[in-house]
C-alpha cells in the first residue's frame, strides 16, 4: 500500500512538472498538430499551426523550430517548385539555424543536418543555373546562392573549406563568358572575353586548382587571337594589323602557359599547348623545349 | 492499475522530443553532382588552326587578285600549285572554293616534290613549301628543274623562305613573339623575264 502511495505521489509530481514546463520536453500540442498536418501533406495549414506553436511558447523547443524548418522546406519543394527566389527556403534555413541554436547538445543533428544539406545543395544547383544568367561584371544570380550554400556548410562543419567550390564557380563563370565571347563575335566578344579573364583571375587569387585556371585562361586567350585573326582578310594592312593584335594575345597565352607549367611541370597539356602557341609566335627554341619535355614525360 | 498508469505516463513523456523527431520524416538529402552536371564545361581545346598557312594563304590570295598576269586570257583556269604544305593548300581551297580570280575559276593543286617532278602542265602560281629545311631544299630544287626542264613554264614561283635560283619571290616569316609578320624578297631578274611586277601593297612589304 505504501508502495502504491509512493508511486501515485511520484506520478502526480511528474505530471505537474511536465504540465508546468511543457516546452522543455517538446510535447507541445501545437507542434504535434503541425506535424500531423505536415505528414498529411497539408503544409500550408502546418505552417500556420507551427507559427501558433511558436507564438504560444513552444518555441523554446528546438524540435518546434525543426518542424517549422521541415514544413517550410516542404513548401519550398512542393508548392514553390524549388523556385530559386522562394522565401520559404530562406525561412526554412533560418528556422533550422534557430533549432540548432536551441539545441546545444545536438540532439536533433541527425535530422537537421540532412535537411540543411538538402537545402544547401538546392542553393548550389541555383548557383550553377545562375551562371547562365550571368552578364559581364555581374554574377549576382550565382554568387548569392553560392554564399547561402557556403553559409549552411560552414554551419554544418566549422572546418568546411569553401575554396574548391568557389574556384569551380569562378571557372564555370569564366567558361560561360568565353563561350559567349565566341558566340557573340565580334560585336560583344571583347566585353565577354574581358569578363572571362576577370573570372579566371578571381579563381587564381583563391589559390586552388591554379594549373587549370592558368591553362584554361591561356587557351582561351590564344583562341581569341586566332578568331580575331581569321576575321581579317580584306587587305594586307588588315591582315598585318590582325596578326599583330593576335600576337599580343598569343604572347599573353604563352606567358600564362609558362606560369601553368611552373605550377605543375608534369602536365602534357601545358607543353602541347605551349608548342602550338610558340609555333604561331615563331619561337623555335621554345618549340624544341616543349618537345623535349613531352618526350621525357612519355618515357616515365 | 496505478503502476500501469505510471508506466504509460513515463513512456509517453520520457523522451517526447525524440519520439516526435522520429515521427518527422527526414528530408531527401539527394546529393547534387556539381562537377559532372550539364553546365560543367570540358577543358577548352586549343585551336590547332595552322596560323602561318593562313597568313601565307591570305597573302597568296591577295597577290593573285592584285597582280597583273601576262597572257592570262590564254588560260582556262587560275591554277595554284602548292608543294609540300598541305595545310596551305587546304586553306587556299577553303578560301577560294567556288570563287574566281581575274574572271577565271580557281584550281588548287596540292603536290609533293615527286608529283611536281612528274607534272607536265604549267601553273599560274607555284608555291614551294619546306624550302627552309636544307635537307628538303635540294629535293624541291631538283623537282623544280625537272618540271621546267625546257624552261618554258611561266608560273610565278614563290617559296616559303628558302632562296632557290629559279624562284621569283620569297615569302619570309619575320620576328618573334609579339613582333611577327611576313616580308617579301623579290628576284627582280626572274620577274622581269616573266613580265611581272609586284603590286604596290606588296612592294611596301619587302624585307629590309
Amino acid at each position: 500500500m505504501n508502495t502504491h502511495m509512493h508511486l501515485l505521489k511520484g506520478a502526480t509530481l511528474l505530471c505537474v512538472c511536465l504540465l508546468v514546463t511543457p516546452s522543455l520536453y517538446g510535447q507541445g500540442t501545437w507542434t504535434r498538430k503541425a506535424l500531423e498536418l505536415a505528414q498529411n501533406n497539408q503544409y500550408e495549414e502546418a505552417e500556420r499551426q507551427i507559427q501558433v506553436a511558436i507564438d504560444n511558447g513552444e518555441g523554446a523547443d528546438p524540435l518546434t523550430w525543426y518542424v517549422q524548418a521541415f514544413v517550410l522546406k516542404s513548401l519550398f519543394v512542393e508548392r514553390d517548385g524549388r523556385h530559386p527566389e522562394s522565401t520559404n527556403r530562406t525561412a526554412a534555413i533560418a528556422s533550422a539555424f534557430e533549432s540548432a541554436q536551441r539545441d546545444p547538445e545536438g540532439k536533433l543533428n541527425a535530422r537537421r543536418a540532412p535537411l540543411l544539406s538538402f537545402l544547401a545543395d538546392t542553393h548550389l544547383e541555383d548557383a550553377r543555373d545562375g551562371i547562365l544568367l550571368s552578364q559581364p561584371g555581374d554574377a549576382t544570380a550565382s554568387v548569392v546562392h553560392f554564399e547561402a550554400y557556403s553559409e549552411i556548410n560552414r554551419h554544418l562543419n566549422q572546418d568546411w573549406d569553401a575554396t574548391p567550390d568557389a574556384v569551380l564557380l569562378d571557372q564555370q563563370l569564366a567558361e560561360h563568358a568565353f563561350r559567349q565571347a565566341e558566340l557573340e563575335e565580334p560585336q560583344k566578344a571583347s566585353t565577354w572575353f574581358n569578363w572571362g579573364q576577370v573570372c579566371y583571375q578571381n579563381a587564381l587569387s583563391k589559390g586552388h586548382d591554379q594549373y587549370r585556371s592558368e591553362y584554361n585562361l591561356a587557351v582561351h586567350t590564344y583562341n581569341q587571337g586566332v578568331r580575331q585573326f581569321k576575321a581579317a582578310e580584306n587587305d594586307l594592312d588588315a591582315i598585318d594589323g590582325a596578326l599583330k593584335a593576335a600576337a599580343i594575345l598569343w604572347q599573353a597565352a604563352a606567358d600564362g602557359l609558362e606560369r601553368a607549367l611552373e605550377i605543375d611541370a608534369d602536365q602534357r597539356s601545358g607543353y602541347e599547348a605551349l608548342a602550338v602557341v610558340s609555333e604561331a609566335l615563331l619561337k623555335q627554341d621554345k618549340i624544341k623545349w616543349c618537345k623535349t619535355h613531352l618526350v621525357e614525360l612519355g618515357q616515365r | 492499475m496505478l503502476r500501469q498508469l505510471c508506466i504509460l505516463i513515463l513512456f509517453s513523456y520520457a523522451t517526447p522530443s525524440a519520439a516526435l523527431a522520429a515521427a518527422v520524416p527526414a528530408p531527401n538529402a539527394g546529393h547534387l553532382h556539381w562537377e559532372v552536371d550539364a553546365i560543367a564545361q570540358p577543358e577548352p581545346e586549343i585551336d590547332q588552326s595552322p596560323i602561318w598557312a593562313m597568313v601565307f594563304g591570305r597573302y597568296l590570295y591577295h597577290l593573285g587578285r592584285e597582280m597583273f598576269w601576262p597572257d592570262l586570257d590564254q588560260r582556262d583556269s587560275f591554277t595554284i600549285g602548292v608543294v609540300g604544305w598541305d595545310a596551305l593548300a587546304e586553306d587556299l581551297g577553303q578560301r577560294l572554293d567556288g570563287r574566281s580570280i581575274a574572271g577565271l575559276p580557281v584550281q588548287i593543286i596540292a603536290l609533293t616534290p615527286s608529283l611536281l617532278r612528274d607534272t607536265k602542265g604549267d601553273f599560274t602560281m607555284l608555291f614551294l613549301g619546306d624550302t627552309n629545311a636544307p635537307s628538303k631544299q635540294s629535293a624541291i630544287s631538283d623537282a623544280l628543274k625537272r618540271w621546267d626542264r625546257k624552261q618554258e613554264k611561266e608560273a610565278l614561283i614563290i617559296t616559303d623562305g628558302g632562296k632557290i635560283p629559279a624562284c621569283d619571290l620569297v615569302f619570309k616569316r619575320k620576328g618573334e613573339g609579339q613582333d611577327i609578320g611576313l616580308c617579301l624578297v623579290q628576284q627582280l631578274e626572274n620577274l622581269d623575264e616573266k613580265g611581272m611586277v609586284l603590286p604596290a601593297q606588296f612592294l611596301q612589304r619587302l624585307c629590309p
